[in-house]
């Protein structure tokens, strides 16, 4: 038997996991000897579940992968371990301290990581964050802020840096526990990336009724003594708190790439095969850059790692990547906050539709190029999220009036069922059919039954044989 | 109504209507039909079962054996003549090109004697493996996921009416306030109790207008939804942890895989808000007497039994599998749709549930039928590909098809029309000519329904006596005497010789003894005193089996399993060339292919053609208006109907019907791609687009 190629996968996050999960399911997985390298102690879990470890859930709880799984699978897992540099021409990489993997080819799914903003007493003398700021990116990360956090050792002030996605899932965590919670976010509307001015006053409005204060501008310092006092920013207020988690966002991680000779720009450059400039080379996952989008939410990772899947499985290797269009949703407070696309017109010829109800804080906005939805905003308004999202994903035609995507489907529904005129549905018995049966003589609904088998189906219209019955005055003994 | 009056079952669907068939009163109608108080339908009956008795004596009827001659129509032929030409002509083909060259077709449709003498007859008298039926297309499935869940395929593991005991039902896919009326009863006490009905169906159907939430979903999501479904009911702590740990294997995978479905991302794939996706999973975990009921819906999809796990893992992960009133129960489509796939007309199955492939299994059948264990073929193709290979190097020469109407029942209807005439022998036995006959070479009238005896096993599992009302007509034989009279021309008469469904009954309850589906308990004379006896019944003095799994499941170890399951999209998804959703369904008047309702003046007049269900958002974007002409276009072929603007259906899809043939067959445009495990055609998605047909508006 001939040796199988080697395949490395460097990083064991969500892209990695969801990878190596559609390798294995289009039975891809034998093809190679797979080795994974994660820097964290265990297999995969759902990032974007770390917040329920903030709240007190297990490890366990967000564990997609245990290691178990990938014995099972014949994968080797290799934990807090890193590939600093891959050697191209020899197709090796050191891994940690020292040992050296071959491969054959090699994906790079080294994620992103948090980035904090340059501010002042952020880190002590000697270089280590100080005591009482964090970040939330890895499951220790998570650990450490659930210690800190637990409602057992008491009510806290906690200060969220970043009004974003991650900021105000975090707040809402923070506030269901109990806490005192305010959000700093620079600018003046929150989850800027995602909402227009309007749609962020809304947001802000159901965020502030939930108990949270948001304040607008820039964190400047850290206020320490053994450990954090308070937020300050560049307007000299100034924010007790005892707990700063700065939510300011991410970076790919290019440095193995661009350490190995591989192109990079913003994150590593891919094509449609989502091949980096080294041919042996793939990358998916927040890390990649394709058509010069990085992308930093889940769903269009897991695109990624299928169409990978899909060609290095061998299930399809006409597969290509063509980007995803991006939508994020959020539930803050029972408020449901969802945007997809671009959120403000492109071009001159895009149309916008914007429905504001204050008073009901629902703010809804359609981007519309040629009679298609190109982006929407939606706050406050759950239910019609589901069919934007699906227009937005097909593609297909909106409506001539396009406000009427945002119709609740029993404004569309039919009233009366199938011909109203029809009483029983079963047997398709007119009213009129029952009518002249009652005046024949049929003067208790057994009779009509028989007479008419009107009723003798699912029953559902006796009620209406009832009612007929009253109508004429007749005997409705049943 | 009548003097003489015999009380059986309805010829049509799975629900087995007890009805009374008394002498006719109208002319030209033999038989008079009101409904019966069985404990199953309590005396209610839908528009096809009142109108069933028309079939009888139908002036369309086949009363004489008909064989194509030189003149390549096809003639009238003797019996003897008929059966001395098909008998000659299975045996040359098996001769030249081996007996697997030799094809059987079975049928729902048929009764428990005859789908087993049918299973026997492929395997003893002709020795191919080659037998498959039309329940590949119906029930298979839902059969694969509760035999990998529960060890065990019984459609409901509970009697219909416990329904009405249930707190929270869940009805996935099932339009059965039109294509079973009668089991509405059950739903409307379930409310009348205070209890609710959720529908998951991409359409507003009539059934989906009764419930208490509807949720629309984009078809072939299924999977997804209930998926996500699990995963809020884990994220919020709704999980029976006892149950799971005392009861079940698996969870742990299942917990993990389930974690990427989360509701937002499910939402997007199905097109379910979130808000209903956790009030969905909260009502059914709020309750102890919770169900979830699948159709065809979820299940006739190329990821139809994954589908169909998602479900039993929900109600196995909600402890809710074997409690009184609750657990996972498919409702089974065809009359005999159940007990059709219990005795050996499956390729990869032997009497009782058995298996094709076990060594243990194989002895138990070749000593009942008294033949070398070595003898019996292996497992066979499944339908479809079964009929793919007709006239094809390697495939099938010849076929014999027993009541079913494959021509039009089959998905890519168009290719399987092509296939069918590339044999070198198609026989068919039926009662009516249709799609099928046309195309045979040797066509065997056969006697129908109230003109026979014998016994079908409805959706409860429960086991039923079809009875006798009147003699066929001069001409026809039954199914029996007919695979009788073949067995004999091809050397293995005495194997086949009854003297009629009773005996045969008794064949059966000894080969099905010590299987999954154990009927050596049952006889007609208990069926008939006990209004049916559920399987398994493994003596005479055991009193059947009502409900499944209260205290363990049919898995060695006793415990259910769970099966991680993941979504993924359709085989063909709409795309800039055919950008709308394709899905099939039934309607109220009409029952299959149709190739009997259609022969129903008064179903025919209620429904007289199938029509394009179209939502008027679209059907205004492309131009078709009301009652107007519609072309819908697939990659494999092309229908004219008329539109129906129906505000009911998701403006991404278009529903028609599957029961008529010829040019207006909705299974032109379906898509064979095939479930890996159960062989399941994909009938419910494929991709089309739609224009104003030629010829303008009326």
């Amino acid at each position: 038997m001939t040796a199988r190629p080697g395949l490395l996968v460097v990083g064991n996050g969500m892209a990695a996991e969801r990878f190596l999960d559609e390798l294995v399911f289009v039975g891809g997985a034998e093809r190679y000897e797979i080795t994974v390298v994660g820097e964290e102690p265990t297999g995969a879990y759902n990032r974007i579940m770390l917040a329920r470890v903030v709240g007190g859930a297990g490890p366990d709880e967000i564990t997609t992968k245990p290691a178990g799984w990938y014995a099972v699978n014949g994968i080797r897992l290799v934990t807090r371990r890193w590939v600093q540099r891959l050697d191209l021409a020899r197709g090796e990489a050191v891994i940690g301290d020292g040992e050296t993997v071959g491969f054959d080819r090699c994906v790079l799914a080294t994620g992103s990581s948090a980035w904090m903003p340059p501010v002042a007493g952020i880190r002590t003398a000697e270089g280590v964050r100080q005591a009482g700021v964090h970040l939330l990116r890895t499951m220790e990360d998570g650990l450490a802020l659930r210690r800190e956090t637990d409602p057992a050792g008491g009510r806290r002030r906690i200060s969220v840096v970043g009004g974003g996605l991650l900021g105000l899932e975090l707040a809402r965590t923070f506030v269901d526990q109990g806490h005192r919670v305010t959000v700093l976010h620079v600018g003046d509307t929150l989850m800027q990336t995602q909402l227009d001015r309007l749609g962020g006053t809304v947001l802000r409005d159901a965020v502030a009724a939930m108990g949270i204060e948001v304040v607008f501008g820039q964190t400047e310092a850290v206020l320490a003594r053994d450990r954090l006092e308070a937020l300050r920013l560049d307007d000299g207020r100034v924010v007790p708190t005892d707990t700063a988690v700065f939510a300011t966002g991410t970076r790919p991680r290019i440095e193995t790439a661009a350490a190995s000779g591989i192109e990079v720009a913003r994150g590593i450059l891919v094509d449609d095969r989502l091949t980096t400039s080294a041919p042996t080379v793939s990358a998916i996952g927040e890390c990649a850059e394709h058509d010069g989008v990085t992308y930093g939410l889940v769903a269009p990772c897991f695109e990624q790692a299928g169409v990978l899947a899909a060609i290095l499985g061998g299930s399809d290797p006409e597969a290509r990547y063509r980007g995803s269009k991006v939508c994020a949703k959020l539930k803050v407070a029972g408020v449901d906050v969802a945007s997809m696309g671009p959120i403000e017109a492109v071009e001159d010829t895009d149309e916008v539709v914007q429905v504001i109800e204050e008073r009901r804080g629902v703010y809804r906005k359609l981007i519309i190029r040629d009679g298609r939805l190109l982006g929407a905003v939606v706050v406050g308004d759950g239910e019609s999220t589901a069919r934007l999202v699906q227009l937005f994903d097909s593609g297909e035609r909106m409506p001539p009036n396009p406000v009427d995507v945002l119709c609740s489907p029993p404004a569309f529904a039919r009233v009366g069922g199938p011909g109203s005129a029809e009483l029983c549905n079963c047997n398709r018995v007119s009213e009129a059919t029952v009518e002249e049966a009652i005046g024949a003589g049929s003067d208790t609904v057994e009779k009509l039954r028989a007479s008419t088998r009107a009723g003798t189906g699912c029953g559902s219209c006796v009620s209406r044989l009832v009612e007929a019955l009253e109508r004429h005055g007749a005997l409705s003994v049943v | 109504m009548t003097t003489r009056t015999t009380a059986t079952h309805c010829p049509f669907c799975a629900f087995q209507c007890g009805m009374l068939v008394g002498d006719g009163d109208r002319v030209g109608v033999p038989a008079g039909i009101v409904p019966d108080g069985f404990p199953v339908n309590r005396g209610q009956l839908c528009t096809k079962g009142f109108n069933a008795g028309v079939l009888l004596g139908h002036r369309s009827r086949l009363l004489h054996p008909l064989v194509r001659g030189r003149s390549g129509e096809l003639e009238e032929a003797s019996w003897e003549a008929a059966l001395d030409e098909l008998a000659e002509r299975l045996a040359a083909i098996g001769a030249a090109h081996g007996p697997g060259a030799v094809g059987v077709f079975g049928s729902g449709a048929l009764t428990n004697e005859k789908a087993y003498l049918l299973g026997k007859f492929a395997r003893v008298a002709l020795k191919t493996p080659n037998i498959d039926y039309n329940g590949r297309y119906c029930m298979a499935s839902a059969a694969a996921g509760a035999n990998r869940a529960f060890g065990l395929d019984r459609g409901l593991p509970f009697p219909v009416a416990d329904i009405g005991d249930a707190d929270v039902v869940l009805l996935w896919g099932s339009n059965c306030a039109e294509t079973m009326p009668p089991i509405m009863q059950w739903f409307d006490a379930q409310q009348a109790r205070g209890g609710t009905l959720i529908v998951a169906d991409p359409r507003r159907t009539a059934t989906a207008r009764r419930a208490g939430l509807h949720l629309q979903l984009r078809p072939g999501t299924d999977l997804a939804l209930a998926n996500g479904m699990l995963h809020c009911a884990i994220a919020e702590g709704l999980v029976d942890r006892d149950y799971i740990g005392s009861r079940t294997s698996g969870f742990d995978a299942v917990r993990r895989a389930v974690l990427s479905d989360d509701p937002t991302r499910v939402e997007r794939i199905t097109g379910v808000p979130e808000d209903l996706i956790r009030r969905a999973v909260r009502l059914l975990a709020g309750k102890p007497a919770s169900m979830l009921l699948s159709g065809r819906g979820p299940e006739q999809q190329s990821k139809g039994v994954d589908s169909v796990l998602a479900f039993t893992n929900l109600m196995l992960a909600l402890g809710k599998v074997g409690r009184p009133a609750a657990g996972y129960g498919c409702l089974t489509g065809q009359g005999n749709g159940q007990g059709g796939r219990e005795h050996g007309q499956k390729a990869d199955q032997l009497p009782g549930y058995r298996s094709i492939g076990d060594a243990s299994d194989r002895a138990a059948a070749a000593s009942v039928w008294g033949v070398p264990v070595g003898e019996l073929p292996g497992p066979g193709r499944s339908a479809y590909e079964l009929l793919d290979t007709m006239g094809l190097p390697g495939g099938l020469r010849g076929l014999l098809v027993v009541g079913s109407n494959v021509a039009v029942a089959s998905p890519s209807a168009g290719r399987i029309g092509e296939r069918l005439d590339a044999l070198d022998c198609l026989a068919v036995l039926d009662a009516f000519p249709n799609e099928t006959t046309e195309r045979a070479h040797v066509v065997l009238p056969t006697t129908q329904w109230a003109e026979e005896e014998g016994t079908t096993t409805n959706l409860e599992g429960r086991v039923l006596h079809r009875r006798r009302h009147l003699d066929p007509p001069e001409g026809v034989r039954s199914d029996l005497e007919v695979l009788a009279g073949l067995a004999e021309r091809l050397g293995c008469g005495p194997k086949f010789s009854f003297e009629g469904p009773r005996e045969v009954f008794e064949e059966l309850r000894r080969a099905s003894r010590g299987g999954r589906a154990d009927y050596s308990g049952i006889s007609y004379e208990r069926i008939d005193a006990e209004d049916g006896v559920f399987w398994p019944c493994p003596e005479e003095d055991h009193p059947g089996t009502p409900r499944l799994f209260a205290e363990r499941f049919a898995h060695p170890d006793g415990r259910a399993r769970f099966v991680p399951v993941r979504h993924r999209p359709a085989a063909e998804e709409p795309d800039g060339d055919y950008p709308v959703i394709f899905t099939t369904g039934r309607y109220r008047e009409h029952y299959n292919s149709g190739a009997q309702t259609r022969r129903i003046g008064p179903l025919v007049a209620s429904r007289p053609d199938p029509r394009l269900q179209i939502h008027p958002l679209l059907a205004a974007r492309i131009g078709v208006a009301d009652d107007g002409r519609a072309l819908v276009e697939s990659r494999r072929g092309s229908v004219v109907f008329r539109a129906d603007l129906d505000p009911d259906i998701r403006p991404d899809t278009v529903f028609a019907p599957f029961h008529w043939g010829g040019r207006s067959a909705a299974n032109l445009l379906t898509n064979p791609a095939l479930d890996p495990v159960s062989r399941m055609p994909e009938f419910k998605v494929c991709a089309v687009r739609v224009s104003p047909a030629e010829g303008g508006d009326r």
